[in-house]
């Protein structure tokens, strides 16, 4: 992507702010709208890269359109409030701490390749590509949790973590947050990152070879191998099985070979990847019990176990979760009679039937089952903004020149999009967008 | 002969004439009843159907000292109308008279009945006996019973326009509307002599110190139609008063139009000063100190009502839920519409709790209550803002009915050929 | 007495030429016969008069002469009388005028009341109709209503029926503490051939479970047993029963039921012990596989931390050497944490709730950290 074609996508404006304000003209709140393009040899910042560093941009190298309207916002930004800080040096989650709390930090790309491939939502990927950066807000929750994991007796069985909270109120980001930081710390992950799409939106359905009435996910299966190799390349290299795997009568993995060996059958027998799957769980609890790794367990959505899925028997009926062997073999993850780990979930409302959805807590979602697989657990509020990190929000935007109306720059236009969006991160990253 | 009977022809077109006059006269339009002084002495007590005073069609029997038809002169005739509208007015102030009495009778039988003091029985206590007496649930309020005084329920008439000798007072009397047409003739004469004054200054070079002088007519509009017609106590149409109004609009241009203000605005409605009219309901204090209004408000199918708080955080409830309660934008806009325009976004607190119709109803509900609460919090600057912004006025937009034979209220059916 | 016997005769007269036309077919022929001998008497009567006057006759052109028509002249209407309200005097007594409610009369009511809509000048010459003939007045919500003379007379006229309110019952809450039960139905009057109503049959009691003398069981199989009838919201227990075709019947079987209902939840059988943790009326923290995952968890923990030679603050340091499950129950910790859970699982979850239960857990696995930044919150 060359610089103008970045130029071109930023240049998107959005106009949704302050309709309102615009619509009041005639009352007189409104400010003026200038229609002239002012380019003065003034320092203008750069629309892609760090808006740290300053450019001197000439009219005349102005090449295109997009530029040139970058420019003209860029010279037409009133100087209010542009030393708030909303971004930290601090990139590694290990040191951060409350002082960075509302902050946004960036996470490096190609961590963020090896990480989160799939861990992220939708829309948070689009706003990823768009802004060429992947940042994430240092927010309480995800603090209180590294704090936990940071004290934690790793001899003890693992503590679970749930975290809860409302529709986009960034339970997600405050799972991949985590993620980061046990990546940084040298944790091994074992993400799930939405276990609802097993249920109901898999490719292919296979019978079990392993253990009849049981039913393969093999897509699905091989998806979970990829990013398992991909967050964990070192460990799978370094961990040697702990037993002999017999698949068929010719492919065994041996004892003593490494991880790898069967991922990569995995991978390339579709037929036994959801074995596989089994197999690496199991063996990376065996080993966290002989002391030599340390593991996360990172499932979003986790309610997803206790459903139905949209897989029907012989006889027609729907099956429960319960048999399909990948949620089988994780679920046995999520009990705690192994050490040396811990166990991050969330439950969401969206992994749900259409039907409950209406409230967010842990034992609403989760249902009876679901509830007594977990307890005891450690419940983790993820609260909507508070006044800061919205703020911090829409700055950010700014900076990123994702909200090009002038009113946001103002103080009204600020607590506008604060009221739309009730705080709420989702919202207000709906709103700031055109979508 | 022949010249008698030409003139009888012609006294009969002059009376069918007047008596048209005297027809619309009696459709429309009033002048106070007390206008009808009897201008001539000899009326007679009998009376004369109003519509038919054409000099053959009046029966002989009813005429004092009936007359051979054939012997009438014009005089005679003319008096004759002239009588006829006289007995008219005449059994008119009578039932008049008798409907007072049975009117002021029936008042103190109503105080009788229930139990007041029937010399202190007002208007007032009339209406809340007849209330309580006869009950009902119509909807529109003017075909409820009522009891009021004769003069509120007959019409009024204009008063005879014409002397004994037949001649009409006013010179434009034939044209149908006397007044409205001096009227009209007396704005042009205005306009006329403000041209004339115009170029006197021109000539004397003075018409620039008059500039400054300007006719201010904002915040008021020509008067309507109907108040029209009962400034001149004639039928107008639709096409007279767009005349009157152009012709005083190029009155109004004309740069002295300012000598005339008085005359202008004596034909001018005010606008505005509505909100300040209405008695805005004053904030009540909880047991924290904190001002709060209750208001309610309707769109569509919708009530909402709202409560708001000062000194709050800004925090917005929506039957027991934030403002995600609405899932569109759109909707959520229309709450703070009211709240930024008074500039209290995450100062007060809200309270609202909203039931039926859909989401547009519901917020444009919660708008309007929330925007009357404000109200009782601004300045009066501020609430006429609001007011001129809309937010206080109830929008009386609803759903159209669905009409047979179409598929929507305005949608048609496809259209096949066959 | 003129009047009287020519009135008596026309109605001979009429009397006979019903029964003419009654028995027609017997006396048909009679009737023909009769007729023609009238005719002829009249014929010839007509004769001698010609020959008495002997007078020119003369040719009578029809139309010509002024017929007298006096015979055909009606007779005279009875004069209507002015309408009451004339007579009536200003200071009148109205409730003897107007006993009782009923439909508006014009003739009576002594004000000149008016309605009807009126749209424009000239419909009905721009006047509300009067009261006469007045269709609009005389429905049914416009009838005149009791005046307050009225109310005051229909009152002292009741009040000879009415007994006096029991002392001791002057309050709600004292009839409610007095007389717990409360029956309730209705009876239908209207103007119809039969008295009877299928409604008046339905008979309702209503009773607060808190009156009742029970139990903990009992009270949990008597909520069990009337089912839907119980509001747990207001605590009352509505019975309502049309099942029999009499009043008393379905009062009686409502009495029944309440007895049976009574004493039956007071009884205990044999099988009601083998209640599982799913048949609980509630949550019971003792028997739920909560309770053996968290006393497992327990001591797998205190047989690690006794295992492990790593220093002490990692340690559970509440749990006893005692690792039974008696022992472990009566910690402080654990108790803290059933009284979490409980109230998460009876009271409805809530953001208070789950942080106390948050709390618990935390003290219960001794997970340290992210406690600081919580009580910063």
């Amino acid at each position: 992507m060359d610089a103008p074609m970045k130029a071109q996508h930023l240049g998107r404006s959005i106009y949704r702010l302050g309709s309102l304000l615009t619509r009041n003209n005639s009352v007189g709140t409104a400010g003026e709208r200038t229609t002239c393009l002012r380019l003065t040899a003034k320092k203008l910042h750069n629309p892609i890269g760090s808006s740290r560093k300053p450019l001197l941009l000439p009219c005349r190298q102005l090449s295109n359109l997009a530029e040139q309207f970058q420019a003209a916002s860029d010279a037409r930004r009133q100087p209010v409030n542009v030393h708030t800080v909303f971004r930290t040096e601090e990139d590694d989650p290990i040191q951060q701490s409350s002082a960075q709390e509302g902050l946004f930090y960036t996470v490096p790309e190609g961590e963020v390749k090896r990480l989160f491939q799939k861990g992220l939502s939708v829309q948070f990927t689009r706003q990823v590509k768009t802004f060429n950066e992947t940042c994430f807000m240092v927010r309480k929750p995800a603090l209180e949790v590294i704090d936990c994991l940071k004290h934690l007796d790793l001899n003890h069985p693992a503590p679970r973590f749930l975290l809860y909270g409302n529709n986009g109120s960034g339970k997600t980001l405050t799972m991949a947050h985590i993620i980061h930081y046990c990546y940084r710390n040298k944790w091994l992950i074992l993400h799930a990152p939405w276990p609802s799409d097993w249920n109901c939106r898999y490719h292919e359905t296979s019978p079990s070879p392993h253990k009849a009435g049981r039913i393969d996910l093999p897509v699905e299966a091989a998806e979970w191998l990829v990013n398992f190799r991909s967050q964990n390349a070192d460990f799978v290299r370094d961990i040697k099985l702990s037993q002999r795997y017999v698949w068929t009568k010719r492919e065994t993995a041996e004892e003593g070979s490494p991880l790898n060996e069967i991922v990569e059958f995995g991978l390339n027998r579709m037929k036994f990847a959801s074995d596989c799957v089994g197999a690496i769980l199991k063996e990376v609890r065996n080993q966290a019990a002989m002391h030599k790794i340390k593991v996360l367990v990172a499932v979003d959505g986790v309610n997803a176990f206790w459903n139905m899925t949209t897989i029907k028997n012989p006889e027609r009926e729907l099956l429960t979760a319960d048999q399909l062997s990948l949620v089988h073999n994780y679920k046995k993850m999520l009990l705690s009679n192994w050490t040396h780990g811990a166990i991050v979930c969330s439950v969401d409302a969206f992994a749900n039937a259409r039907d409950h959805r209406e409230k967010h807590y842990p034992h609403y979602l989760l249902g009876k089952e679901g509830y007594k697989w977990l307890d005891p657990f450690v419940p983790v509020h993820v609260p909507d903004y508070s006044e800061k990190e919205a703020y911090s929000c829409i700055e950010y935007y700014l900076d990123r020149n994702w909200i090009q109306h002038e009113a946001a720059q103002t103080e009204e236009g600020k607590k506008e999009l604060i009221f739309l969006s009730n705080r709420n991160p989702f919202q207000l990253m709906r709103i700031c967008s055109s979508k | 002969m022949a010249t008698s009977t030409m003139r009888r022809l012609c006294l009969l077109k002059v009376s069918r004439k007047l008596a048209r006059c005297s027809t619309a006269v009696q459709e429309r339009c009033a002048l106070h009843t007390s206008c009808m002084v009897s201008k001539a002495e000899d009326s007679s007590s009998s009376s004369v159907s109003g519509t038919s005073i054409t000099s053959s069609a009046v029966p002989d029997n009813l005429i004092k000292g009936s007359m051979q038809p054939k012997t009438f002169t014009k005089a005679q005739k003319i008096s004759r109308a002239m009588q006829a509208y006289m007995e008219r007015a005449q059994s008119y102030d009578k039932m008049i008279k008798k409907e007072i009495d049975e009117y002021d009778i029936g008042k103190r039988h109503l105080a009788n009945i229930m139990g007041q003091d029937p010399d202190l029985f007002e208007q007032e206590d009339v209406d809340r006996a007849i209330e309580y007496l006869l009950p009902s649930g119509i909807f529109a309020k003017k075909a409820r019973p009522v009891l009021k005084h004769p003069y509120e329920v007959f019409p009024k008439r204009k008063a005879a326009q014409f002397a004994l000798d037949g001649r009409p007072f006013h010179s434009m009397f034939y044209t149908g509307k006397p007044n409205f047409y001096s009227l009209l003739l007396n704005v042009s004469m205005k306009i006329e002599e403000l041209k004339k004054q115009e170029d006197k200054l021109i000539r004397k070079g003075l018409l620039h110190e008059e500039a400054e002088k300007k006719l201010l007519l904002l915040g008021s509009e020509w008067i309507t139609l109907p108040s029209l017609k009962d400034l001149t106590l004639e039928p107008l149409s639709e096409h007279d008063h767009k005349h009157f109004t152009v012709l005083l609009g190029r009155l109004t241009e004309h740069p002295l139009a300012f000598k005339e203000e008085e005359f202008i605005m004596k034909h001018r409605r005010k606008l505005m000063l509505q909100s300040f009219a209405e008695d805005v309901p004053k904030p009540m204090v909880d047991d924290q100190g904190r001002a709060y209004i209750t208001a309610s408000g309707k769109r569509k199918t919708s009530i909402a009502d709202v409560t708001v708080w000062t000194k709050g955080t800004g925090k917005i409830t929506i039957n027991g839920q934030s403002i995600q309660y609405f899932s569109y934008i759109t909707h959520r806009e229309q709450i703070l519409s009211p709240l930024q325009l008074t500039g209290r976004l995450g100062e007060v607190d809200v309270e609202a709790t909203v039931e039926g119709g859909g989401g547009t109803g519901q917020s444009g509900a919660i708008r309007l209550a929330l925007a009357k609460a404000l109200a009782s919090f601004v300045d009066t600057d501020t609430r006429e803002r609001m007011r001129i912004a809309g937010l206080l006025t109830r929008d009386v937009r609803r759903k159209e009915r669905k009409k047979p034979g179409q598929k929507k209220a305005r949608k048609q059916f496809t259209w096949k050929k066959r | 007495m003129e009047g009287m016997s020519s009135v008596r005769k026309l109605c001979f007269a009429h009397f006979r030429l019903l029964r003419l036309s009654f028995d027609q077919t017997a006396q048909s022929r009679t009737f023909c016969r009769e007729a023609a001998l009238y005719q002829r008497s009249r014929h010839q009567r007509n004769i001698t008069e010609i020959s008495e006057e002997e007078e020119f006759r003369t040719y009578e052109i029809p139309g010509l002469k002024i017929k007298d028509d006096t015979r055909y002249k009606q007779r005279k209407r009875r004069q209507i009388p002015p309408p009451r309200y004339r007579q009536m005097p200003i200071d009148q007594d109205w409730t003897n005028v107007w006993p009782a409610a009923s439909t508006f009369k014009w003739s009576v009511v002594p004000f000149p009341v008016r309605q009807g809509y009126v749209e424009t000048a000239t419909e009905n010459d721009g006047v509300i109709p009067p009261k006469y003939a007045n269709a609009e007045l005389m429905k049914i919500p416009n009838f005149l209503h009791l005046s307050p003379a009225h109310v005051k007379k229909h009152c002292a006229a009741l009040k000879e029926f009415c007994t006096e309110w029991p002392a001791g019952l002057e309050t709600d809450e004292a009839c409610q503490k007095h007389f717990p039960v409360e029956v309730q139905s209705s009876d239908y009057v209207f103007s119809g051939p039969s008295i009877r109503d299928p409604r008046a049959r339905t008979v309702t009691v209503k009773l607060h479970l808190s009156d009742l003398e029970l139990d903990y069981h009992a009270r949990d199989k008597f909520i069990r047993l009337v089912g839907d009838c119980y509001n747990p919201d207001s605590d009352e227990v509505v019975f309502t029963s049309e099942r029999c075709p009499l009043k008393r019947q379905n009062d009686d079987y409502i009495r029944y039921l309440l007895t049976a209902i009574y004493f039956e939840s007071w009884k205990k059988e044999a099988w009601e012990d083998e209640k599982a943790e799913e048949d609980m009326e509630k949550y019971f923290w003792e028997i739920s596989k909560s309770k053996d995952t968290v006393i497992k968890l327990l001591q797998t923990t205190k047989e690690i931390d006794k295992a492990s030679a790593s220093a002490g603050d990692q340690k559970l340091q509440y749990l006893p050497d005692d690792t039974s499950e008696e022992s472990l129950l009566a910690l402080k910790e654990v108790q803290e944490y059933r009284d979490a859970i409980s109230e998460c699982m009876n009271d409805g979850e809530d953001d208070n709730s789950i942080s106390k239960y948050g709390q618990a857990v935390r003290k219960l696995l001794g997970i340290r950290g992210g406690v600081n930044t919580e009580a910063a919150s």
